[in-house]
């Protein structure tokens, strides 16, 4: 059985890529996400026991603590500075035959709205049920799964878009 | 709800998320360690508090058990219960009738009273003396009318 010690380690190789990817939706760049994953990903470590749902919760204090870090003024200002620069860094890892494909996902993924895009990268990468999503965004369902289908098909137009040469 | 996969699914849960830095592994390993720390410190405290808090309240208790042994010492020593006679009512007509207590002569009016009160017991009644002299009250009132005279 693994330690205390390793048990957030886990938690966190799981779920570390998709939270920092979640992330992204509020932070324009890396660091940035990854500051707000780590404000989240320890607070949710301390007070994981009172969670019914932990990888929900996990979800839900990395979307809390990205509305705060947004909130704040210094922070705003950064991420305007940084908005205004063109999105350099890579949301995804992988071979590099595949990066053009990668980009290009990237890119469709930024053109979703808010609401379309947290609940595809809920779904895909952070392997969570629509029970669990709806948990995380305080919506039934149902309207997880249409904002998950509606985000596939307009995904699948901008990736369609972009292979038209 | 059947699931068919969708090519598109398939092929964006084929990528995966870039791999978190090593700086946000240290940085959350650093963070969850001082937590740790932090917390054995606290509950050392509220043990250490706790314990003086029980501390504190025997203490009180041992010291208001004492106060009340002490004070319960010195009313009893300082102050003696009042004698109370109960005489039995069928005694009462056999008994041989006791004078009554006179008040105390241990004041100085007490004593006086006493005194006075045994002059008078044995003392002839003072005689007593008109002090107006006859002709003064003949004078001073008017001559009776022979009307009330008859």
């Amino acid at each position: 059985m693994a330690s205390a010690r390793d048990d957030w380690a886990i938690w966190l190789d799981e779920h570390g890529p998709a939270l920092v990817l979640f992330a992204r939706h509020w932070a324009s760049n890396q660091a940035d996400a990854e500051d707000i994953v780590q404000e989240a990903f320890v607070h949710f470590w301390r007070s994981r026991e009172r969670a019914f749902d932990p990888a929900a919760y996990l979800y839900t204090c990395v979307k809390r603590c990205a509305l705060d870090w947004q909130r704040g003024r210094k922070r705003q200002l950064k991420r305007e500075a940084m908005a205004a620069r063109p999105e350099s860094e890579a949301m995804f890892g992988g071979s590099v035959e595949q990066e053009e494909r990668r980009g290009a996902i990237s890119a469709a993924l930024g053109t979703l709205p808010p609401n379309q895009r947290e609940v595809l990268v809920m779904k895909i990468w952070g392997g969570l049920s629509y029970t669990q999503i709806g948990k995380v965004l305080g919506i039934p369902d149902n309207t997880a799964a249409s904002r998950y289908r509606y985000a596939l098909a307009r995904l699948r137009e901008q990736l369609a878009e972009e292979t038209i040469p | 709800m059947s699931e068919t996969p969708d090519p598109l699914e398939t092929e964006l849960s084929a990528i995966r998320p870039r791999e978190i830095s090593p700086g946000l592994r240290r940085r959350v390993a650093q963070q969850l360690s001082d937590n740790r720390s932090a917390q054995a410190n606290l509950k050392w405290r509220l043990r250490y508090s706790n314990r003086m808090w029980w501390l504190g309240v025997a203490g009180g208790v041992a010291a208001a058990c004492l106060a009340a042994i002490v004070f319960r010492l010195s009313v009893s020593r300082y102050s003696k219960p009042d004698l109370i006679v109960i005489v039995p009512k069928a005694q009462e007509s056999k008994s041989v009738p006791q004078a009554t207590p006179g008040p105390s002569a241990d004041t100085d009016r007490t004593a006086a009273w006493w005194q006075t009160r045994q002059v008078l017991d044995g003392a002839e009644p003072p005689m007593f003396t008109w002090p107006l002299s006859e002709s003064s009250a003949v004078v001073a009132s008017n001559p009776i009318p022979p009307d009330l005279l008859r």
